[in-house]
């Protein structure tokens, strides 16, 4: 069984720690988390220490260490650890997708401009759109890659077909064989 | 309470704007009901991930019944003969949990899940020597990786996470 993270937060204000940390939440879940967030100082112990390390992580992007170096570490730590050492080695990185929390407007006003724009966006769409689709959330199935330099071919496929394929074009072959399109052979 | 005509309400421009904005707040309130966000995605303790390593070929030979679905995906991106499946694993993770796998190669595969939202599972998959990812897999997504070669053929690597 894997270790729990911290004996001080439970498994679901972990998960909505990370979630928000990662700006995955909504504007109205990251609202109602700020909230929570401001009555519980484990919880900004534990926001500032993710934080801290998306920074070292930015800071030792240049000298990024190998795959095989950092598989000896992840191997070494604690599981929880070792999660939260690849997501913040995730930040920054060339490809990478996650954003970090909204910074600038004040904790209050994000949840309150977000309350107006709907408010505004409702009506304006039941009085001159009717029946107008919703909004249609991004974001694809490879969030971080690292190739060692070498180009790759990303296929994702929509949810339908539920397929991503991760194809390295310029990977050693063996003989008589070449990869990448349609008219070429294994 | 005292009822008006629709007369009177177009006499009366405040009612009629009083009247307007009490439906829009209470379609406010319906909008931010259907736009709240879902819990958080249920306690998943552990992901199985079926892996798959299977090797193209541009020999003759059948299709393994087992890599079917692989094979759809790659059809029209390589031409090959034949697909043999060469190993094929369910792997029980736990969330933050390593899980290594060698390959034909001798190569290692290495996967470790993060947390589970409801967009999925976040994988931190290790081809060595071939590419490190990042991704986020719904429930049953197939991921491909490839080619690592392997004799006169190429291996592929499938991942399909459950949970």
């Amino acid at each position: 069984m894997h270790r729990r993270q911290s004996e001080e937060l439970d498994e679901r204000s972990t998960r909505l720690l990370h979630a928000y940390h990662d700006g995955e939440l909504s504007s109205l879940a990251r609202w109602r988390f700020e909230r929570r967030l401001a009555a519980a100082p484990e919880l900004r112990r534990e926001l500032r220490l993710l934080r801290r390390m998306r920074e070292a992580a930015r800071n030792l992007d240049a000298q990024q260490p190998a795959p095989d170096l950092w598989d000896s570490i992840a191997f070494s730590l604690p599981a929880e650890e070792a999660r939260r050492g690849d997501e913040a080695t995730s930040v920054g990185m060339p490809g990478q997708w996650k954003r970090g929390p909204a910074g600038g407007m004040s904790a209050w006003l994000k949840p309150a401009g977000a309350l107006v724009a709907l408010a505004l966006a409702t009506l304006w769409v039941v009085d001159r759109v009717p029946g107008a689709g919703g909004p249609v959330r991004g974001g694809g199935v490879v969030r971080w890659l690292d190739t060692g330099g070498r180009d790759v071919m990303v296929l994702e496929d929509d949810a339908r077909s539920g397929t991503t394929l991760i194809w390295l074009l310029d990977a050693e072959v063996g003989p008589g064989a070449s990869v990448g399109r349609s008219d070429e052979v294994v | 309470m005292r009822l008006c005509s629709r007369a009177q309400q177009r006499r009366n421009p405040t009612r009629v704007w009083a009247h307007r904005g009490r439906a829009g707040l209470g379609l406010l309130g319906v909008a931010l009901v259907l736009l709240a966000p879902p819990g958080p995605a249920r306690a998943v303790d552990a992901v199985s991930i079926e892996v798959l390593v299977s090797v193209l070929s541009a020999h003759p030979g059948t299709i393994d019944p087992r890599g079917h679905r692989i094979d759809a995906k790659l059809r029209d991106q390589l031409r090959y003969e034949s697909l043999r499946v060469l190993e094929q694993a369910d792997l029980q993770v736990g969330i933050g949990e390593l899980a290594s796998l060698e390959l034909p190669n001798g190569s290692w595969l290495r996967v470790r899940p993060s947390d589970v939202s409801r967009d999925g599972v976040l994988l931190h998959v290790d081809v060595e020597g071939l590419v490190r990812t990042d991704l986020r897999v719904r429930n049953g997504h197939l991921v491909v990786y490839g080619p690592v070669p392997h004799g006169d053929g190429k291996l592929v690597i499938s991942l399909e996470p459950r949970w």
